[in-house]
């Protein structure tokens, strides 16, 4: 049988649960380019999530599910790659799951990321998702740069 | 259409079209009237079913004289695999970072 698509990792980290879930927590904490580099973010809560705006990616709305501190953050986060007054906040989105798990040899981190198969995305949004929609946004501004150049 | 990856986790994001393919991949291939009596879906709502998942790529038909044949391509399923398993690459650089950032703060 196949089951809907999934992406599972884990690591173990050495530090305190307490100080991982701090970070985990922290909406968008994994938004960055592939240097692990951030650019400007503004966090603006609503009620029922946030709406983080990056100023190199665009805009994404996370709505957090569950919170069990210090072992479980779910979330869904909804990427919009509009104008800053259009975040989707009711598009489609995956479902992130943060578990940890105090072990002998540091806290076990595990991430499930699931609903990709509520994304009609066409393979230049999905590959845009996969570079933490860094490369997307670079080629776009190449694009307008370069028709600015021209005209 | 094979190359669109969100429209084939799309068209398998539907628990019907799940047990066809599967019904499929285990088989050299089957008549919509076949799949209707395995998979106890009506037959009509195995074609509508069958269209989603050929529009995709995941599902190829061949007309074989009165009937239509259809067999499931896993090339389109590959792909998406493959997306997969880039997306996991991504989180595996996430928790790296995570892990040097909380390991260098303790």
């Amino acid at each position: 049988m196949h089951e809907p698509a999934t992406v599972s990792r884990q690591l173990v980290v050495e530090a305190p649960i307490e100080r991982l879930f701090e970070m985990i927590a922290t909406p968008g904490w994994y938004i960055s380019d592939h240097a692990g580099d951030k650019t400007p973010q503004t966090i603006h809560p609503l009620a029922d999530g946030h709406v983080l705006r990056d100023d190199r990616f665009g805009n994404f709305f996370i709505r957090v599910l569950e919170v069990v501190p210090p072992t479980r953050h779910v979330s869904t986060c909804t990427y919009s790659p509009l104008n800053a007054d259009a975040v989707a906040a009711s598009g489609p989105a995956t479902t992130i799951v943060i578990d940890l798990e105090q072990r002998d040899d540091g806290v076990l981190v595990t991430v499930t990321e699931t609903g990709f198969e509520s994304m009609a995305a066409t393979e230049d949004e999905l590959r845009a998702m996969l570079d933490g929609n860094a490369d997307g946004w670079e080629k776009g501004l190449r694009w307008l740069q370069d028709q600015a150049a021209h005209t | 259409m094979d190359d669109d990856v969100g429209r084939v986790f799309h068209a398998l994001g539907d628990a019907r079209r799940l047990v066809i393919l599967d019904e499929l991949t285990r088989s050299d291939g089957a008549t919509a009237t076949d799949l209707a009596m395995r998979v106890s879906i009506s037959r009509q709502g195995v074609a509508k079913h069958l269209r989603v998942l050929a529009d995709v790529g995941l599902v190829d038909s061949v007309r074989r004289g009165r009937e239509v044949l259809y067999t499931a391509n896993p090339r389109a399923m590959q792909r998406a695999n493959a997306w997969l398993e880039r997306r996991g690459q991504l989180w595996e650089q996430r928790l790296a970072r995570l892990k040097r950032q909380a390991e260098t703060d303790s």
